[in-house]
């Protein structure tokens, strides 16, 4: 991955999903990369995770 | 732009509506009835709505699977995997799969098949995006196609729940006895509507729920959840993002469409 190429991701709002797939998007988005997150679904239960790779 | 600009954008586009499969157990039955058994015979097509993060379990997530007809990821490399179909004969099985990696991960994408199994000198077309894709037929079929009328079908799954689809789906559409031209698979790759002539079931989840929203081949789920998928909004951001100074914001809007906020730094 380059800098500014773009990962999101949706899972359940639940922490261990969370914990996995921030953890993994981390390893893509390098040490400077940049993370966002907000709910999404009819009822909140899921989350989208966003990762801006950083050089 | 300089310093301290703003820019806001809310992602609209391809905003599909799907089920999310895990990669790891889920599935949604689709039960047995005669509508859909046999959806190749004499000639059909199914068209699917794919966004999948991987090959799914085992590198071979089913997007559907009636034991006699499996239709599935597999072969991935570099983000990309192959679909491959395997038709159950009565001597051997017919096994094609797409010559190279044709589905993207985390990308929506439409794949749609055309098929008659009535005689083992047809071959499936895959149409991935509205293109019509190369197969490499990895076994010739001989025999008869073997019904699959006794077997429950499964969307995102096999039956013994050991191939998971991982990622979204939606959208899933099958017409029995209609061989869509070039034209309507076209129309579906845009997320354009066509008639429902001979269409026997489509699962769009728009309602949130399982339910066939043509015939009565009503989904019953196991750990899959229904949500809204952004295609765009991965390349809405990259698009946006200027440099690596940028502050970003993200919230959830209308209609559960994802907002993002870039200030350029």
């Amino acid at each position: 991955m380059a800098a500014g190429d773009v990962e999101v991701r949706i899972v359940n709002a639940v922490v261990a999903d969370i914990d996995t797939a921030v953890t993994a998007m981390r390893v893509t988005a390098g040490a400077n990369g940049k993370f966002m997150i907000t709910s999404i679904g009819p009822e909140s239960q899921q989350v989208v995770i966003i990762a801006i790779t950083e050089a | 732009m300089a310093a301290g600009d703003v820019k806001v954008g809310i992602t609209t586009n391809k905003a599909l509506k799907c089920a999310i499969f895990d990669g790891v157990d889920d599935y949604i039955s689709v039960g047995s009835a005669t509508a859909i058994d046999n959806i190749f015979s004499n000639g059909g097509s199914v068209s699917f709505w794919v966004n999948a993060r991987n090959g799914g379990e085992g590198d071979s997530g089913r997007i559907y699977d009636k034991s006699n007809l499996i239709i599935r990821l597999t072969g991935t490399v570099a983000g990309k995997s192959k679909i491959s179909i395997t038709r159950v004969h009565s001597v051997t099985s017919g096994i094609w799969t797409s010559t190279a990696t044709e589905v993207t991960n985390n990308q929506w994408t439409n794949i749609i098949i055309v098929y008659d199994d009535s005689s083992v000198d047809n071959n499936p077309a895959v149409y991935v995006n509205g293109t019509a894709i190369a197969m490499t037929e990895t076994q010739a079929p001989a025999g008869t196609a073997s019904s699959d009328a006794a077997a429950t079908g499964y969307l995102g799954n096999n039956s013994a729940t050991t191939a998971t689809f991982f990622g979204g789906m939606t959208n899933i559409k099958f017409y029995k006895f209609r061989v869509l031209t070039s034209t309507e698979i076209s129309q579906l790759a845009q997320g354009l509507k066509i008639d429902t002539f001979k269409q026997v079931a489509e699962w769009n989840f728009q309602n949130g729920t399982y339910q066939d929203s043509i015939g009565t081949n009503h989904g019953t789920n196991s750990g899959t959840t229904i949500t809204i998928m952004d295609s765009d909004l991965a390349k809405n951001i990259k698009a946006q993002r200027v440099g690596a100074n940028d502050k970003w914001l993200v919230f959830k809007s209308n209609d559960n469409q994802v907002g993002h906020i870039e200030i350029e730094g």
